[in-house]
């Protein structure tokens, strides 16, 4: 579960980021975040993911309250959450199965453990055939397939996406969508960051918006919701 | 730590000892020089200490009699000697006895040169003293000096003083030469450390992200420096091993004076030595050289 709770955070250079977010997402939600570029969203998710801390109020993510976390607490944090790039963030040199095995020995499963997962991650995003391919050998919804298989791979309570079909065509967007839709009925809460309102409004999910550091709106329905807010 | 994890840093920290060719040739050959010039410094000190000592253990000390003292008398003031502190023992050689010896170390061809003596002995009655601790050699003199019916000691104070200073010298020398060729080997396994973990920053902000921890990202780069140390000191005591036998072999050194200090007497201490320092110079640059990739 994520909870922000009056949040405000300002950056060194006085840039006010957030001002005053409160949000609550349940486990096993499925929920775009979306918002102009410096509304304040990737800030939101720097503060899950404990490389922010508020400069006032609570952030709360999987049990774990990043307003107070020790920075030794943050790698078990971020273990509960997988993080999907727009930028895929793939280790080159190594195959699409060494990439999405070497997530889960950071956390120093055997390699038993490993074989068993991540064949099984690497068929749920359509991808077995692929796992002794370099990432540079792959398109780029390839790639964003092996990045939300690394993500999935540790079994976390939350899938963040971070404008994942940025550097996407529509189609593979929409495969990626789709994916991650898949991911959410199998019980994982997703939230995906992104300003594509036309992908947005092809589901019906809860769409939060934010604008200037606040949330502005917070409905089911797509990303008109938001712009029917503004106007 | 998970045992799956120390096999990943054992080869993970290998990789990078040959991947970061150059680098880890140049930390290696500074450290080895360092180690090396640092041993054959401890080395000199510990041969001027020897020397120092064998002078002591020469008893080149002799307190001699007032030549008004029989030689019952003479020999009573043995226990006034031994008492003094630091003195570690004493012999007492009659002038008969020193005559005898004297006549023993002229040999048979000029033994014709103390013909007559031993009716009118000319030599004084005297004692040889050793001393324990060669930093006390002067009081202990002036000590022995002031027994009553000791007319004079001959001992080889300024001899003495100029190896002790000059062995304070050395060893003030060698800890300043340490701590600078340690130095250099601290900035050069850091920038090693730096370069690979510069080459591998992006890496890294992965494995910070999907929640390694700061040891799972570290231990691979302390294991490279580990292992850079380990070469280093192995190839050290090598070298310096060759070079004691080379000069031990060459004669260079066969001065009746000088004491010198055998490297093999002493090579489980520079083993030791050698690793002890070259890990602690490896684990210090590596810690320092990494933290701020840690950052994310």
């Amino acid at each position: 579960m994520i909870h922000f709770s009056d949040v405000y955070y300002s950056y060194s250079t006085g840039t006010r980021a957030l001002q005053g977010v409160d949000l609550r997402i349940e486990d096993g939600e499925f929920v775009f975040l979306v918002g102009p570029s410096g509304s304040g969203k990737s800030t939101i998710i720097k503060l899950m993911t404990g490389e922010l801390r508020p400069s006032s109020g609570i952030v709360s993510v999987n049990g774990y309250n990043t307003s107070k976390i020790k920075p030794r607490q943050i790698p078990y944090l971020r273990r509960t959450i997988g993080v999907v790039f727009q930028d895929f963030r793939l280790i080159e040199k190594k195959t699409v199965y060494e990439n999405i095995a070497f997530a889960m020995r950071v956390v120093g499963a055997s390699p038993r453990e490993i074989r068993e997962r991540v064949s099984y991650v690497l068929e749920l995003v359509g991808l077995s055939h692929k796992a002794r391919r370099k990432p540079t050998e792959l398109s780029g919804g390839e790639q964003q397939r092996v990045v939300i298989a690394r993500a999935l791979v540790n079994n976390p309570q939350l899938i963040i996406a971070d404008e994942p079909t940025g550097n996407l065509d529509p189609d593979r967007s929409l495969e990626i969508m789709m994916l991650l839709q898949h991911i959410n009925d199998l019980g994982t809460t997703v939230l995906v960051v992104t300003h594509e309102k036309e992908l947005v409004n092809q589901f019906d999910k809860r769409v939060v918006a934010i604008d200037g550091g606040l949330v502005v709106s917070d409905k089911t329905g797509g990303y008109y919701q938001y712009e029917q807010t503004q106007y | 730590m998970s045992r799956h994890n120390i096999s990943y840093y054992f080869r993970e920290g290998f990789k990078g000892v040959f991947s970061h060719g150059f680098m880890s040739f140049a930390a290696v050959s500074v450290m080895t020089t360092c180690l090396v010039l640092t041993g054959t410094v401890v080395l000199i000190v510990l041969s001027l200490n020897l020397t120092i000592d064998s002078m002591t253990k020469i008893g080149d000390i002799r307190a001699y009699v007032d030549d008004t003292y029989t030689i019952e008398e003479a020999a009573a003031l043995e226990n006034k000697i031994r008492e003094i502190d630091n003195v570690s023992g004493v012999d007492f050689i009659d002038r008969n006895r020193a005559l005898e010896e004297l006549a023993a170390s002229l040999g048979e061809e000029d033994a014709y040169l103390l013909e007559g003596l031993e009716y009118d002995n000319p030599l004084r009655d005297c004692y040889r003293v050793w001393v324990k601790h060669i930093d006390d050699y002067t009081d202990t003199i002036n000590a022995i000096q002031g027994v009553r019916g000791i007319a004079e000691v001959d001992a080889s104070v300024k001899a003495i003083n100029e190896l002790r200073n000059i062995r304070t010298i050395l060893g003030g020398a060698s800890l300043a030469f340490v701590a600078m060729l340690g130095l250099v080997s601290i900035f050069l396994i850091a920038n090693t450390i730096k370069l690979a973990s510069f080459d591998r920053r992006e890496e890294i902000g992965i494995m910070k992200m999907i929640g390694a921890t700061n040891t799972f990202v570290r231990m691979p780069f302390v294991v490279e420096s580990i292992l850079l140390s380990i070469i280093a000191a192995v190839l050290a005591f090598g070298l310096q091993w060759l070079a004691a036998d080379g000069i031990a072999a060459s004669g260079l050194m066969n001065i009746s004076f000088i004491e010198l200090a055998s490297f093999v007497d002493y090579r489980m201490e520079y083993a030791a030595a050698f690793l002890g320092f070259s890990l602690f110079l490896g684990v210090i640059g590596s810690a320092l050289s990494i933290r701020k990739f840690l950052r994310v």
